[in-house]
């Protein structure tokens, strides 16, 4: 099946500096994309480019099979949220909704009819003769995001739509979202650096860095097989901890004078010996009686508790590297505690010293 | 063209009343200034200068000079026949490089009435009881009406002298006929020192608009300033 | 207990009053008091000090029956619809150009904005030279071979005007073009990419959606143009004084002339009482239009 947006070799340089670097990614029909990374990956430069907001330096962009990298934004075939919502203040909902097709030409009865699906959808028909400036920013957002479903387009483009509201909102956004999603089927390529925003709307995500996609994969596979270092400890909160070790023959890996037998893992790389990065995520961390049960444990000092309610943090550490773990929210412990800790190597994840890759 | 004409107002309004003392004469001038007869002013002897301020007009087409100086510098240049102005005009002659009696002279009353328009600057000093104050005041005041610098001061500006009894370095002609005129008593009041500010002020906008607008009429603008003269004040 | 609240609010920020009060007392008798007296002496005759007879209307009755002043006002209404419509124009188109992100902006904006660095006075100079045939426009195509090129505005009464507005837009425009342009950037860029995703030509985005998102901008410049155009006096000084012949005389000459030159002051505030008059009627309707609307929304 032919993609629904495929970018080619897509180079972007404003002045000296790269911002993209030969980037190739495709989107299939109906696929719900984030575009994941920290401020200045170029994420929001991919998706501008793909809009026809910004020229590219080289490569090339495509659309349901044609050719659009010239094209101006509002021939792609495209519709646009933006994190400010960018609503006409001086106009009515109606006004926002209606503007871009009223000057396409769009007959009247049709504008009529696209406003009001979108305001059934968006469940925004009581504030269609309301401006701007008396809605919420929940109900802001939502006009935004009728403005791209009056064009009747197959591609949607969301630029961080949701990180200008409070996170109860953003919560409830999110689901509302993920369901529009469902019931509409178009393509979706939304840029965010909320994690979680990406975990649960994403089919797929693609974790930028430099202008370059560092993995593309479900959001599970980018949680359980990272492919580098950086995505292992991007994505996860508290992040993976990562403790030096030395992979050798058998397979094993000696870590903090422990030699963790690699029988179960899952090897990308097989073979490979030398200096490693054993990652494990705080989460995957068993205590007491579990982590006596577990292959590999060690007897460690906490040192900072952070009680979060469902579950409680631990800061600690293996023999001078930070090692952070999670607790049942009912577990009593304190700092200066001596708590023994496990885990099991098959959920771990193995990365060269070197190009940081997954081993 | 015939005659060089400054812009400002305070220059057509000293052309106006040139004409009206030479062309009209001293009687009629002061008829109107210090009797303010409006019933006169309405006569025929105004008319006259009116159709002469008429003449002017024509004569001044095309003087596009705001300064009295840069509308001197135009007869200097030869492109001007001549120009109303205050004796003082004499100094920017002589700087040219231009001697009275050769190269420009002078037309005293525009050769009709040679009557002399006669004003002078004051100078006030304040009452104060600090002798030595009061002494440098007097010296200020002495020194001004030495002869000397009447003689140094009048020779530069090109006008005459506030005092009749100096006697003038190799005096120009222009100068000489003025002096002359001085002491056969030729001389009559200037128009500020006879009507208010208001009123001349009321004059000199009339002139200026009469002299901008080629439509303005000679019997209209001359029954305008008969309405001046009646109210003057 | 009334009493008891309004004390306490009389008390809250005292110190703050406090020092409002030196501020609070020039603002009533500097600008309420005077503009009071004024209006009070322009009922007297008062020449060239205030005192003298009540005379009631008189001096109005003058004021409008003078061919000057009616000329005056005559002029300073054509200026002024010109001034407002040409500064805002040209103003903002140069403000779109420049925010097109062009290259040297700053050296443009500071071109722009220069002439407003000059006074009035030095404006009306160099533009009366320009104008002035002799040496002027007129006199450089002349010797380029043009021999029978003529243009001369400020000799020309029915063009003497347009010849100060010329003046007055070039030096004024600079300053409307940096409020534009400020306030052109401090538009979200996302507006602007919005209505290119749906297709909107730029002008459009202008009239439709930039501009209304403007409008505090506009406030701001329309206050300050029009403050500049009932002012207007140093610039008729240095270009035309006036000429030729009444042809560009404002009220503001009119009134300085009145009360210093002819030395009739009540004439001069009667004058001014009128210019005073003329804002305010400009004023109540936008005032108005502006902060009693408020419930709107």
């Amino acid at each position: 099946m032919q993609p629904s947006v495929s970018i080619r070799n897509l180079k972007l340089d404003f002045g000296a500096i790269q911002v993209l670097k030969d980037l190739n990614l495709d989107i299939g029909k109906g696929e719900f994309l984030v575009l994941l990374g920290s401020s200045g990956c170029g994420k929001s430069t991919l998706l501008n480019c793909i809009a026809g907001l910004l020229e590219p330096t080289d490569g090339s962009i495509f659309i349901n099979g044609d050719n659009v990298t010239w094209a101006e934004p509002s021939e792609r075939g495209i519709g646009m949220v933006f994190q400010s919502y960018a609503l006409y203040p001086q106009m009515t909902v109606k006004g926002n909704l209606s503007f871009g097709l009223k000057n396409a030409r769009v007959p009247k009865d049709e504008i009529e009819r696209r406003v009001a699906r979108a305001a059934d959808i968006l469940q925004i028909g009581p504030l269609l003769g309301r401006k701007p400036a008396a809605l919420s920013g929940g109900q802001r957002q939502r006009v935004a995001i009728g403005r791209a479903l009056v064009r009747d387009v197959e591609v949607f483009l969301f630029d961080e739509p949701l990180s200008n509201l409070d996170a109860k909102l953003r919560a409830e956004l999110r689901v509302e979202l993920k369901r529009l999603h469902n019931n509409l089927g178009n393509t979706m390529i939304y840029v965010t650096h909320d994690q979680v925003e990406a975990m649960t709307l994403a089919d797929r995500i693609a974790i930028m860095k430099g202008g370059l996609v560092m993995q593309l994969g479900s959001p599970a596979e980018i949680y359980g097989r990272p492919a580098k270092k950086y995505v292992a400890d991007f994505i996860g909160s508290p992040s993976m901890n990562f403790l030096p070790g030395k992979l050798r023959a058998g397979p094993v890996v000696d870590v903090a004078g422990q030699s963790i037998p690699l029988d179960a893992y899952d090897f990308t790389r097989k073979g490979l010996e030398g200096d490693v990065w054993f990652g494990i995520r705080p989460e995957h961390v068993a205590t007491g009686e579990a982590a006596a049960a577990c292959p590999v444990s060690y007897e460690l000092k906490a040192e900072l508790v952070k009680p979060m309610g469902a579950e409680t943090l631990v800061w600690s550490s293996i023999e001078g590297t930070p090692f952070r773990f999670r607790m049942d929210g009912h577990a009593q412990v304190a700092a200066g505690d001596i708590l023994r800790v496990g885990f099991d190597p098959v959920r771990a994840s193995l990365f060269d010293t070197v190009e940081e890759l997954r081993v | 063209m015939p005659l060089a004409q400054g812009q400002q107002a305070w220059q057509k309004q000293l052309m106006f009343n040139v004409l009206m003392v030479s062309i009209g004469g001293p009687e009629t001038f002061l008829r109107l200034y210090r009797d303010r007869d409006a019933e006169f002013a309405e006569g025929p002897e105004v008319a006259t200068v009116f159709q002469a301020l008429a003449d002017a007009r024509v004569m001044t087409e095309g003087s596009n000079a705001q300064e009295w100086n840069i509308a001197a510098r135009m007869v200097i240049e030869g492109q001007a026949g001549g120009q109303i102005m205050g004796d003082w005009v004499q100094g920017e002659f002589t700087q040219a490089g231009l001697a009275a009696g050769e190269d420009f002279t002078c037309l005293l009353g525009l050769g009709e009435h040679e009557y002399i328009a006669a004003a002078g600057d004051a100078f006030y000093f304040p009452l104060i009881e600090d002798p030595a104050v009061v002494e440098a005041q007097d010296n200020v005041a002495r020194v001004i009406l030495d002869p000397a610098t009447q003689v140094a001061f009048t020779a530069a500006k090109g006008a005459l002298p506030v005092r009749r009894d100096v006697e003038l370095q190799d005096p120009t002609p222009c100068m000489q006929a003025g002096i002359e005129a001085l002491q056969a008593g030729q001389v009559v009041d200037s128009v500020n020192s006879l009507v208010s500010p208001d009123t001349l002020g009321q004059i000199t906008d009339l002139v200026v608009e009469f002299l901008a607008d080629p439509d303005f009429s000679v019997e209209e603008s001359q029954a305008e300033f008969a309405q001046i003269i009646a109210t003057a004040d | 207990m009334p009493d008891i609240a309004s004390r306490r609010s009389l008390v809250k920020n005292l110190n703050a009053k406090i020092a409002a009060i030196p501020m609070m007392l020039t603002a009533t008798v500097v600008f309420v008091g005077c503009t009071l007296w004024t209006v009070v002496y322009s009922f007297t005759n008062s020449r060239l000090l205030p005192g003298g007879d009540w005379v009631g209307l008189a001096q109005y009755e003058r004021l409008w029956g003078t061919r000057r002043w009616l000329i005056s006002v005559e002029n300073l209404a054509i200026y002024g619809f010109l001034m407002l419509v040409f500064s805002l124009v040209i103003g903002f188109l140069l403000a779109a150009i420049i925010d097109q992100r062009i290259r040297f902006e700053d050296a443009f904006r500071t071109i722009f904005l220069y002439p407003y660095a000059l006074s009035f006075i030095v404006t009306g100079l160099v533009w009366q030279w320009l104008l002035n045939p002799e040496f002027g426009i007129q006199a450089a195509v002349r010797s380029m071979g043009f021999e029978t090129f003529a243009f001369d505005p400020l000799y020309n009464s029915d063009l003497v005007l347009y010849g100060v507005i010329v003046a007055g837009l070039w030096h004024g425009t600079g300053l409307v073009m940096c409020l534009m342009l400020a306030g052109l950037r401090g538009i979200d860029e996302d507006v602007w990419k919005a209505s290119r995703v749906d297709g909107i030509p730029a002008w459009k985005t202008y009239i439709f959606i930039v501009i209304p998102m403007m409008r505090p901008v506009f406030v701001t410049t329309l206050v300050l143009i029009t403050a500049s155009i009932i002012k207007l006096y140093d610039l008729v000084i240095a270009q035309t004084g006036g000429g030729p012949g009444l042809s560009s005389e404002v009220p503001a000459k009119f009134v300085f002339d009145a009360m210093f030159v002819s030395q009739n002051l009540a004439q001069g505030f009667a004058a001014s009482t009128m210019m005073l008059v003329a804002v305010i009627f400009v004023i109540i309707p936008w005032a108005y239009l502006e902060f009693g609307g408020k419930k709107r929304g």
